[in-house]
């Protein structure tokens, strides 16, 4: 028989993930706690109890889902690791999150400042790994890196156009990974 | 912190992480781990450096070590 601990701990995951769907198919700012808490077989008061306001939830998601991309990132980038091995890594960890990090994309300019900072965070841990090795002498680390995101992000914010059905990065990550390395080879850098 | 390479010079009875320690392990002060953590932004993303530093103090109040330090300036 569940301890009352656990049981308080598998309330709490079971608000985080009922968060994170909902967030994912209504959007970050139209989902209620209301319809979070009803998603998760709890009581609207049991809900502020874990999470006394809405913004310590939805940073939880965030932070969870941007631990969750890091650390593939960081796991992948062993030594030796090439930039393509990498930049696959990164796209299959979003890929894994698409429906919720696409929301956050398109929602991101529109949300506090503790949550741009954590989608900051993210693009951080992952600019480490990808400018750990040869691709750090690159000039204009800034710029490289923006035009990978910028290509990503693009395809990830008009998914209903380039990938009405399924997933757009099963169906285009090794093209965007394919352009990106080969831009890279092209100005002098190691894939 | 899971593996050893994360501690400061692979200690593992060290508190902090190897991005917060100095050369000779010491663990960095707010003001040096703020300005590297905003430098890094500005090198790799871009950013102004204002909004890449309001983005660091941000994330170092999630920290255990920097929890009560404020978020604005």
């Amino acid at each position: 028989m569940a301890t009352r601990t656990e049981q308080k701990a598998a309330t709490r995951e079971s608000i985080i993930a009922a968060a994170e769907q909902l967030f994912g198919e209504k959007g970050l700012l139209s989902t209620t706690t209301a319809e979070i808490a009803r998603a998760a077989g709890v009581s609207h008061g049991a809900l502020f109890v874990h999470f006394p306001r809405r913004d310590d939830l939805q940073q939880e998601v965030i932070g969870r889902v941007g631990t969750r991309i890091a650390r593939a990132v960081h796991d992948a980038s062993t030594e030796g690791a090439g930039l393509e091995a990498i930049l696959r890594c990164h796209l299959n960890a979003i890929a894994a999150e698409e429906t919720f990090y696409s929301r956050l994309l398109a929602e991101g300019p529109m949300l506090g400042m503790a949550a741009r900072s954590a989608i900051i965070g993210i693009q951080s841990a992952v600019a480490h790994h990808l400018f750990a090795g040869e691709t750090g002498r690159l000039p204009d680390m800034a710029l490289w890196f923006n035009t990978w995101l910028g290509l990503v992000h693009h395809y990830l914010l008009n998914r209903d156009l380039f990938a009405p059905t399924g997933s757009v990065l099963e169906r285009y990550g090794e093209t965007l990974i394919a352009h990106f390395t080969g831009l890279v080879a092209r100005n002098g850098g190691k894939t | 912190m899971e593996k050893a390479e994360d501690f400061a010079m692979r200690d593992e009875s060290k508190e902090y992480c190897r991005f917060c320690a100095r050369p000779d392990g010491s663990m960095q002060d707010y003001s040096e781990k703020l300005e590297s953590m905003s430098d890094f932004i500005v090198r790799t993303q871009g950013l102004s450096s204002d909004a890449a530093r309001r983005a660091a103090r941000e994330m170092l109040s999630e920290l255990p070590a920097w929890k009560e330090m404020p978020k604005s300036n």
